[in-house]
């Protein structure tokens, strides 16, 4: 899976997980400009994006996550390894 | 009596000066620094006329300046109200008018200060650019009835509820942690600061390694909160860890990674601790002692705390819960039932530590808080309990509507009074807390009729309330189920929407 399929099946799951249809994120996106974006949501998010693209996270690349960008640079990582 | 809140402080600092006092994100900052920093802004506050008594705001940013600022307005005798720099304006322009604020101090809050300022009369002042000087910090010494600080919390009827401390029960709270011989910090210790200077625990965080010469670490707050948590507690090797357990619920898949041998003291408050998580999180933290903590804020941050021991079973009466304890000096503690004979009812504490009363307000006071035979004032915490044989209070629940989310005290009413405004109180609300897993809380919005728009309230309630308060899901219910009292059946609603039924259909 390219970064661009990738942005565009994680695009879906941010929308399912923040229960909101219309969410549109870019790599620039970060937790402090998605107002529902918190512990919680962030650990489901987590979850989800691990069972859907079939990677696993370590703590230390969760801590290191910056941006949308960040993520979706890991799980192509991740797939390409 | 005089008694002085700052004179460790004041201690380490003259002894010190070289010693690294806090870090916020590599940057160190000496006890010099931040006792120059503080003498600056104390002079920046007298020439305000500031003075004994007054209540000078502060919005809680995770800067140096911040804490200065803390300090200094405690050296001349007032007290500090802090702002949550994510409430609504409105929200803060209540506890401004509520508290009688006239000055405001921020770092780079610029906006929410000015939004303050404009057309209330109190000034804000940036402390950015203030510049240390040479001076040594001159703190005033303290009457026991000076105020210290002056906490918001969630109140019922819409609006925050501020809970005063006193001379008198900060000092008692600071000899019961410094004194007691309980807690052997030394000037080596490293504190981890992860809480918002809104909520009490901060203080603990602050103020006690500055009174013994060690140092604190705050959260850079760029970020996820416990992911923050994990990354100071190892990178920074965090020596004291005051957390709220939903930290270690979030944690929890990664515990396997995380390998923290130089915590010397793993403590909780804030919320109720399940033993299945510390039981796995004490592998994390090998040499630590482990403590559960409790205490609402009219009791000054923690005033029962439990010693929990590596390999102990659960409590046979705790269901899954840590218990609270034993109360600490300054604090008795008597659980109160209608029934004489009942073993559970409702915590209630007295002593130095505890407050006597809410600020500005007569009628949640008496509602709150008594006077025994002997004259002594007592608090009801609305904390469900019961004591076991050993003497060990046993938390159960609240008999009131208030609920913690990741640590944060929220009264259910005070959602369901913003709520209710809309559409000019036609339709009746009723806001629950849904448990996803063990540990993980969640705030539903249930709201009448078919036709919500959920996302109009949503933005009506983000005008009203900080973050955490902001419902997780609105949810559309048709009719209310009712109870046998004629009320809102709210576990009837909790149980369907936990099942995913219609709630429309309900």
């Amino acid at each position: 899976m390219d970064k661009n399929d990738i942005n565009l099946t994680l695009t879906s799951v941010f929308q399912r997980v923040f229960q909101e249809p219309g969410l549109a994120v870019t790599r620039e996106t970060t937790a402090r400009e998605v107002a529902k974006w918190d512990s919680l949501r962030h650990i489901e998010m987590i979850t989800d994006v691990e069972s859907t693209f079939a990677v696993k996270f370590s703590l230390r690349e969760v801590m290191k996550l910056k941006n949308v960008g960040d993520l979706i640079d890991l799980i192509h990582a991740k797939q390409s390894s | 009596m005089e008694i002085s809140i700052l004179s460790r402080f004041v201690d380490c600092a003259d002894r010190h000066a070289d010693r690294p006092a806090a870090v916020f994100a590599g940057r160190s900052y000496t006890y010099g620094d931040l006792s120059g920093l503080s003498a600056a802004i104390a002079t920046t506050l007298w020439q305000h006329n500031v003075r004994r008594g007054d209540r000078v705001g502060i919005f809680a940013e995770s800067s140096v300046q911040t804490y200065a600022s803390i300090l200094a307005i405690l050296s001349c005798g007032a007290a500090y109200v802090p702002l949550r720099t994510d409430n609504p304006v409105a929200r803060n322009l209540d506890i401004l008018s509520d508290a009688g604020i006239r000055l405001v101090l921020h770092t780079d809050a610029e906006a929410a200060a000015s939004a303050l300022a404009a057309g209330t009369g109190c000034e804000a002042v940036q402390t950015r650019n203030i510049a240390p000087i040479a001076d040594r910090l001159n703190t005033i010494r303290h009457r026991p009835t000076d105020l210290c600080y002056l906490l918001f919390t969630s109140g019922s009827t819409g609006k925050p509820k501020g809970v005063p401390i006193y001379a008198t029960s900060l000092s008692a709270f600071l000899d019961m942690i410094l004194e007691s011989g309980r807690y052997a910090f030394t000037p080596q210790d490293r504190f981890l600061q992860m809480f918002d200077l809104a909520f009490d625990p901060s203080i603990f965080a602050f103020l006690v390694p500055l009174s013994v010469g060690a140092s604190f670490y705050p959260l850079p707050r760029k970020s996820i909160t416990y992911l923050e948590v994990a990354d100071v507690l190892e990178t920074q090797q965090i020596s004291v860890a005051m957390m709220v357990p939903s930290v270690i619920n979030y944690l929890k898949p990664y515990f396997g990674e995380l390998e923290l041998p130089h915590v010397r003291y793993s403590l909780f408050c804030g919320e109720a601790l399940r033993h299945d998580t510390l039981s796995a999180w004490a592998a994390c933290v090998p040499h630590a002692k482990i403590e559960n903590l409790y205490g609402p804020t009219e009791a000054t941050i923690v005033c029962l705390r439990y010693e929990w021991q590596r390999g102990e079973p659960p409590h046979p009466q705790g269901k899954g819960i840590v218990p609270i304890g034993t109360p600490m000096e300054g604090v008795q503690a008597f659980i109160h039932a209608d029934d004489s004979a009942a073993d559970t009812g409702e915590l209630c504490l007295i002593g130095d530590l505890v407050t006597t009363s809410y600020w500005n307000d007569p009628s949640k006071t008496a509602a709150a808080f008594g006077t025994n035979e002997a004259g002594q004032r007592f608090y009801r915490t609305g904390d469900l309990c019961r004591r076991d044989q050993a003497g060990n209070v046993l938390y159960l629940g609240r008999i009131d509507s208030q609920v913690k989310v990741d640590g944060h005290r929220i009264e259910l009413e005070d959602i369901e009074f913003h709520a209710r405004a809309i559409d000019n109180g036609d339709r009746e609300v009723a806001a629950v807390v849904h448990s996803s897993e063990p540990g993980r809380h969640v705030i539903v919005l249930f709201v009448e009729g078919e036709d919500v728009d959920a996302p109009r309230l949503c933005d009506h309630l983000r005008t009203r309330l900080p973050g955490y308060m902001i419902p997780r899901e609105i949810v559309p219910v048709g009719r209310f189920p009712l109870n046998s009292n004629g009320k809102i059946d709210r576990a009837a609603l909790v149980t369907r929407y936990a099942a995913g039924g219609a709630m429309a259909a309900v």
